[in-house]
């Protein structure tokens, strides 16, 4: 043991002399354009692994054969390579790379330079975004990515929509595929600590796409964890503390304002006809028509409760987060450990979210060719507590006390089948996720020059467990659930690649072979009618009625995908590839699908000829390419359902019914896509920026087709009709000032695109010649998917107007859109699209010495008749018109006589059709602002620190709308008349979005 | 080496893994149509879900269940389900698109069990038992379509494919099909002593041929069918109190409608054909003491039927208003109901004309018309002037002293009796002091939570005295 050990040891020394061998150089790096040192900067024997990194005053020592060449490195400058020839002093300075040319992108299976893309591949900026309060990655990206779109969240610890270009399917998944260091995730992004992210790169293209083909359709998103670096060990603390309030700030009325509320339904009895109903009539009393015996006292006069339930529920928010990395390397092993903690407390009670998470990602080169290595990591999130449902709580009277004489909560303190909104927040609630990841790989040099195998296996495992009791369910009889579920995947990928350069033709190629297993299991155990409550879900046996439920299923891929890249003399630009797709979901004549790609590029700034002076740079992309969007499992098959359905006596029986019918020729969408691409510096560098157009169609879109239901079967899952996605995304960056103390560079960005529905079921069955739209559910030939149809309102009828007969005034008034004189179903119409016009982001930074100063602005906007969203109400004077409470920006807008500019209809009667209004979801909005300062460098070395940096940070701060409720922008779902999925903004009736402020510092050391 | 190990390992990768196996398909929680129709346990199933789907026609839908009184002449419709009888019951409505599919639904699960019966493993004697059974729930459904809809479609096997091209058959035949389907079945089905509580036997098809024949004409044999039913042996009319509330006050016909009573084994009821099953809080038996009325499984008739009796009050002369009933109460006020289908004056007055006081349905348990007050506060303070209740036939209320109840359509409050808020009802919606333990807030007054107003009791599809009553049409 002892010999083997000292064997070993004398091992490493010899290793150790052998790299001591040689020249030893010192020198000192600095910025070209202002002279600073440079702290960190990498420098590496080119060809070797022996590095070092630059220390605080830009100086590095390091020991290479007199004959090397030196690289020099650092994000956002041009790597610069230097011969030694025999020299022991060299300085060097690094230029800006405005374009960031030499930046390494990830493209699916492997990397590539900025400058050999051909695709439209997009680097995200979420450094500028490390000092917002976004508990989730995803909030980072928002409206920084053309084409990127990334709704808001509404409740703590949420996840955003995201999704890349437009909506290219009706029925078929729509979420945009997540690559974690290489492996699918299909977690939830709120299990990931956004500090230990270096890098997100979205593949918004087919050509660039197809790499993962069959599941690629809605864009792919690539995140990369952070890696250690070899040099001096950094260690990183920082911490902050945020306070949120709602972006709009609202609560329910008060009594008075209930009172006058109530008044005001009942307009036509408390105003008098004569005034038009604007003078109070002295005959009315309020309280002879309140509808419940608790609103009036034995005196028949209304009571003088005024409680205020909101309060009770709602509280400022706060964000805590503590974060630690430890980072560093020396030769042949480099590492990368973190923690961080948020505590989450949103705006309303219960809505908490509190994480832990634990990183360590290794690289280790085991032998000079033999690279090995893990990204892992483990997160622990906790959404413990409910809280109430936020429209029963606005809907509480102030008339209404919660308790009753004894002191007991009175369970539907309105008299109506409203709770009271204390049982919903008072209950037991344990809701934990835990997920696992780890990503194990390996890379061998083969002895072909050039030619290199790796194995990625990745592996995702999580624990859901959510447990529940409360006592008032089950008519305050109690009730309790215990629900666990599980999921595991793995992903193994064998990856060949080779790359080599043959005077001026580089090559490089790619083949992946790869396959995934997915598997889901849940066991729920539900417990009601308690005699005992207080074992709640730990003793689930003391419960009178018993019931257990378990789920599963599992699913497979399996793929091949070979790619070619080329490049000639530095200017001309080839990717190829094609992907062979197998999912275990598609129907059993469809098991596989085959998807290519082919893009080409041509630096034309490079040519000879090319001698434009404020050109500096200018590379021209196209491409085409296909991908695919996967079945749901089992969606081919012919489904029986069965329960326990039918009691004959008192024994239980089990019912089976089939349910679904089978379909052998189900298969993948398929989106073809081409897209053509400008990149450009213009200007001695002043602007930077890149242009994409693109043009997608996808055919065989899934969807449930109706079928009568004589058969039985009110539709089958089946593949029809095709929808066209068109857009321009552009994205500019200029310096305006670049100085040694001072800098300012702004980037703007704007995308647009439309959708259109091609073509559907084929089928004109009125014989005009034309397809027909299928108006049941909602999607119409040449319209987006996004289509609204519906009536069309102009304001408000009132008193006085001329108001057909069947309307009164304050109803709506609907459009005579098909103009035949009245007002029937013949008047809807295709009104406008949910979806936005434009997306645009503006970026403006400024640096003063050490004081740093950004702030982005956001806006959506629909154009014409784009970006609308539904914001309806209506109120005729009815039991429930009198009792339930609004909130008081909301009440204020209803129209009554009295207040001729509302918007809402209030009215004596209902009209004959009660239409829905729609509004605009535009918006301008201050989404984030930092200030921060970094401390002097001499300063913080007296007390041995590398860095610190102070900030503050404002998100949210104000937004421009006409938006009328909580927020504009946050995505809320409802069912339009045909019970089809649409989209509107935050009204009265959803949530708040958060106005926030934090206060925070980075230490390095 | 390496290079061997690394071949080898690109080798394995590249040929090491069956596609077709690794891809192969195979549902971990459901079962697929290919392997679910061979066993009896399978065919018991197949049945079963005909069971279920006739009792979410009749009796297992929020407000559709209601169709079958809504719009007739027994019951009037107020807010919220105010009649609007050209919308109500227009070809996209909720009413004309729910029976249709349901009752096709119904067919067509049945075409699937007998369609593949013979590829199935049952024994012969099984496959005919099986058809027998799917075939009356088949010709159950197109009776109940030709009664609602007249001509309909007629489909007879399983449909494999989708098909569109239906064109509506004559009311004749699809009324032929359903007698050709039941009379299959009144030779195979067993005798009702030899079936469980709920299933269909000889008489349950019996019963239902002597209405098809009389409907098609056929008279001597819908008297015939009948006969059948009235001799059987095992069934008579129940004449005595009996069951599980006999002790209390009330009369045999109150019985009839108690919780338990209604089947035969369970209950010793005689008169009871086909009773549909329904079992609070348990897997499968529909009722459900937790659910609010937008969980549509229970049958919700006490939540239309009864009374709203909360929103009745009485005004003194002094101005003060109070209601005298603490609603809702499981009581004889009707439990939790909103009476929004409340008697019109055919059904409340009409059709007791001349036996008012002896009907048995007519009676002060099965149709009450007094309501004692359950308001503590309202009887303790004004007992000594109204008594313990109040009398609807004879309000005869003290000088000075007026009534208000809620709101009639949410315009106008209304002041004329019975209304909504308070009329007579029929018992047999609720029950009374009865209902399951886990649906009372508070069981010493009978104080029920907000998520009641359903009837608890199992509901007969036939009765005894529907066959006396379809012989009677024909003698």
């Amino acid at each position: 043991m002892r010999t083997k050990f000292l064997f070993l040891l004398m091992l490493c020394m010899c290793a150790v002399t052998a790299f001591g061998q040689g020249h030893k150089i010192t020198g000192t790096v600095v910025s070209a354009t202002d002279s600073e040192s440079f702290i960190g900067v990498s420098v590496v024997v080119k060809g070797t692994t022996n590095g070092v990194i630059t220390d605080l005053n830009g100086e590095f020592t390091i020991t290479a054969p007199a004959n090397s060449t030196l690289v020099f490195s650092y994000v956002g400058y041009k790597t610069k390579e230097v011969k030694v020839n025999g020299q022991t002093k060299l300085n060097v300075s690094l230029d800006e790379d405005s374009q960031m040319l030499d930046a390494i992108v990830v493209v699916g299976y492997g990397t590539a330079k900025k400058s050999d893309l051909t695709g439209a591949v997009v680097s995200a900026n979420i450094k500028d975004f490390e000092k917002s309060p976004n508990t989730n990655l995803m909030q980072s990206l928002q409206g920084t990515v053309p084409g990127l779109n990334i709704g808001q969240i509404t409740n703590a610890g949420g996840t955003p929509s995201i999704s890349i270009r437009g909506k290219n399917t009706i029925s078929g998944n729509t979420s945009v595929l997540i690559v974690l260091d290489g492996i699918i995730f299909t977690g939830d992004m709120s299990s990931i600590n956004p500090a230990d992210i270096a890098s997100v790169d979205i593949l918004k293209d087919a050509s660039a796409t197809a790499v993962y083909g069959a599941q690629a359709a809605n864009g792919v998103m690539l995140i990369t964890s952070k890696k250690g670096a070899n040099g001096k060990a950094k260690i990183n603390f920082s911490s902050s503390y945020t306070t949120q309030t709602p972006t709009n700030n609202m609560s329910p009325m008060n009594r008075t304002q209930l009172l006058q509320w109530d008044k005001d339904v009942l307009w036509h009895d408390a105003y008098t006809e004569e005034s038009g109903y604007t003078k109070e009539n002295p005959a009315f009393d309020l309280a002879k028509r309140m509808p419940d015996a608790y609103m009036t006292n034995e005196q028949g006069n209304i009571v003088d409760s005024d409680y205020n339930w909101w309060d009770n529920f709602t509280r400022t928010g706060s964000i805590l987060e503590n974060k630690l990395s430890i980072s560093g390397g020396n030769d042949g092993l480099s590492y990368m450990m973190s923690v961080g903690n948020t505590t989450q407390k949103n705006f309303l009670l219960n809505d908490d979210f509190k994480r832990n998470t634990i990183r360590i990602n290794l690289d280790a080169q085991p032998r000079s060719w033999w690279k090995a290595g893990v990204q892992a990591f483990g997160s622990f999130s906790n959404r413990d507590g409910q809280e109430t449902w936020l429209p029963y709580l606005i809907k509480q009277t102030p008339l209404a006390q919660p308790y009753d004489e004894d002191g007991n909560l009175i369970s539907f303190p309105m008299h109506t089948a409203v709770e009271t909104p204390f049982h919903g927040s008072m209950v037991d609630d344990y809701d934990r996720s835990n997920s696992f990841f780890a990503n194990i790989y390996s890379e061998f040099t083969l002895p072909v020059k050039g030619l290199t195998y790796r194995f990625n296996f990745g592996n995702n495992y999580r624990i859901g467990e959510h447990n529940f009791a409360s006592k008032y369910t089950n008519n305050e009889n109690g009730g309790a659930y215990k629900n666990h579920s599980t999921y595991y995947d793995y992903t193994f990928d064998n990856i060949l690649s080779y790359t080599n350069t043959f005077g001026k033709h580089d090559l490089s190629a790619t083949f992946v072979y790869g396959a995934t297993r997915r598997k889901y299991m849940y066991t729920s155990a539900t417990a009601n009618v308690f005699p005992r409550m207080a074992l709640g879900y730990n003793s689930l046996e003391l419960a009178d009625k018993q019931l257990t439920s378990s789920d599963a299923w599992k699913e497979s891929t399996l793929y091949q995908m070979v790619r070619a890249n080329y490049k000639y003399n530095n200017r001309y630009l080839v990717t190829a590839t094609i992907r062979r797709d197998g999912y275990s979901g598609f129907a059993a004549n469809h098991k596989f699908g085959t998807f290519p790609s082919i893009a080409l590029g041509w630096i034309a700034s490079e040519e000879e000829f090319f001698k434009i002076p404020w050109i500096d740079y200018l590379k021209v992309r196209g491409g085409y390419g296909m991908s695919g969007n996967q079945t749901n499992r089992y969606a081919s098959l012919a489904t029986v359902a069965s329960e326990i359905g039918y009691i004959f006596g008192q024994s239980g029986a089990l019912r089976q019914e089939l349910s679904s019918m089978q379909n052998s020729d189900l298969k993948w969408e398929r989106t073809e896509g081409i897209n053509f691409g400008l990149d450009f510096t213009l200007f001695n560098s002043f602007l930077t920026g890149s242009l994409e157009i693109y043009q997608t169609t996808t055919h065989d879109l899934l969807y449930k087709v109706a079928i009568p239901s004589i058969t039985g079967f009110t539709s089958i899952q089946s593949n029809v009709g095709q929808i066209q996605n068109k857009g321009v995304e552009l994205n500019l960056t200029s310096h305006n000032i670049t100085k040694k103390d001072f800098e300012w560079s702004t980037t703007f960005n704007i995308s647009s695109n439309s959708n259109k529905v091609k073509s559907l079921t084929g089928i004109d069955s009125n014989g005009d010649g034309k397809e027909d739209d299928m108006t049941a559910s909602s999607l119409f030939i040449g319209e987006s998917l996004g289509a609204i149809y519906d009536y069309k309102v102009d304001g408000i009828y009132q008193i006085g107007d001329d108001i057909p007969e069947g309307y009164h005034p304050g109803n709506y008034r609907i459009v005579d859109v098909y103009a035949d004189g009245k007002i029937d179903e013949k008047d809807r119409s295709v009104i406008g699209t949910t979806d936005p016009k434009y997306r645009m982001g503006l970026m403006n930074k400024f640096r003063y010495k050490n004081f740093n100063l950004s702030f982005f602005f956001n806006s959506v906007l629909g154009g014409k008749n784009g970006y609308l969203g539904q914001n309806t109400s209506s109120v005729i004077p009815n039991d429930n018109a009198i009792r339930e409470n609004h909130l008081s920006e909301e009440a204020d807008l209803f129209w009554s006589p009295r207040n001729t500019d509302g918007i809402y209809s209030r009215s004596w009667a209902a009209g004959a059709i009660t239409p829905n209004r729609y509004e605009k979801r535009d918006f301008v909005r201050l989404q984030d602002v930092s200030f921060g300062y970094d401390l002097p460098k001499n300063v913080l070395s007296r007390i041995g620190l590398d860095g610190v940096n102070i900030y503050v940070n404002a998100k949210n701060l104000f937004t421009i709308s006409g938006w009328h409720g909580w927020d504009p922008e946050a995505d809320n779902t409802y069912q339009d008349v045909n019970g089809n999925n649409r989209v509107t903004g935050s009204g009265y009736a959803h949530r708040p979005v958060m106005k926030s402020f934090t206060a925070g510092i980075n230490i390095l050391f | 080496m390496k290079k061997y190990i690394t071949l080898f390992l690109i080798a394995f990768m590249a040929f090491g893994c069956n596609e077709d196996s690794f891809l192969k398909e195979t549902p971990l929680d459901f079962m697929s149509g290919n392997n679910s129709y061979s066993t009896k346990a399978d065919y018991d199933a197949s049945i079963t879900e005909l069971y279920y789907l006739t009792r979410k026609e009749f009796f297992g839908d929020y407000n559709r269940s209601m169709d079958f009184i809504y719009g007739t002449d027994l019951m009037m419709a107020s807010d919220p389900l105010k009649a609007n009888l050209s919308s109500d019951y227009n070809p996209t409505s909720g009413i004309a698109k729910f029976h249709w599919e349901t009752l096709y639904l119904l067919v067509a699960q049945s075409n699937v069990a007998i369609s593949r019966l013979p590829e199935s493993n049952l024994t012969d004697a099984q496959k005919v038992e099986y058809e027998a059974k799917a075939r009356f729930f088949r010709g159950f459904a197109y009776r109940t379509l030709a009664y609602l809809y007249g001509g309909v479609p007629l489909q007879l096997e399983e449909v494999k494919s989708p098909k569109t091209d239906y064109v509506r058959d004559t009311k004749e035949n699809v009324l032929a099909q359903a007698i050709k389907d039941v009379e299959f079945a009144s030779e195979h089905l067993s005798d009702i002593t030899d079936v469980r509580d709920g299933e269909i036997s000889l008489p349950v098809a019996y019963t239902l041929l002597s209405e098809l024949y009389l409907a098609t004409g056929e008279n001597q044999k819908a008297i015939d069918a009948a006969t059948k039913v009235i001799n059987n042996p095992a069934l008579s009319l129940m004449k005595d109190r009996f069951g599980s509330r006999k002790a209390e006050n009330g009369d045999v016909y109150w019985d009839l409608f108690r919780i338990n009573n209604q089947n035969r084994i369970e209950g010793g009821n005689k008169e009871g054909i086909w009773v549909i099953q329904e079992e609070a809080d348990v897997p499968g038996g529909a009722a459900n003491t937790s659910d609010y009325f937008w969980y549509t499984t229970s049958f919700w008739m006490e939540r239309f039927c009864a009374p709203q009796t909360g929103l009745f009050k009485l005004v003194m002369p002094d101005g003060t208003n109070l209601s005298p009933f603490s609603w809702p109460i499981g009581d004889y006020t009707g439990g939790r109901g909103i009476g929004t289908l409340y008697a019109t004056n055919h059904f409340y007055r009409t059709i007791w004309d001349g036996d008012f006081k002896n009907d048995i349905r007519n009676s002060i348990y099965n149709y009450p018309r007094k309501f004692k007050f359950n308001n503590p506060d309202f009887v303790k303070k004004y007992g000594s002037l109204f008594g313990d209740s109040i009398d609807l036939e004879n309000p005869n209320l003290p000088a000075g002293v007026k009534i208000i109840s809620g709101y009639d359509g949410g315009i106008t409050p209304s002041n004329s009796l019975p209304n909504r808020f308070l009329c007579g009802y029929q018992t047999k919606c609720t029950t009374p002091y009865n209902h399951p333990a886990a649906q009372y807030l508070d069981k010493k007054t009978y104080l029920l939570s907000g998520t009641a107003g359903k009837t608890y009791t199992d509901q007969y599809m036939f009765r005894l005295p529907e066959a006396y009553l379809l012989r009677a049409e024909l003698i």
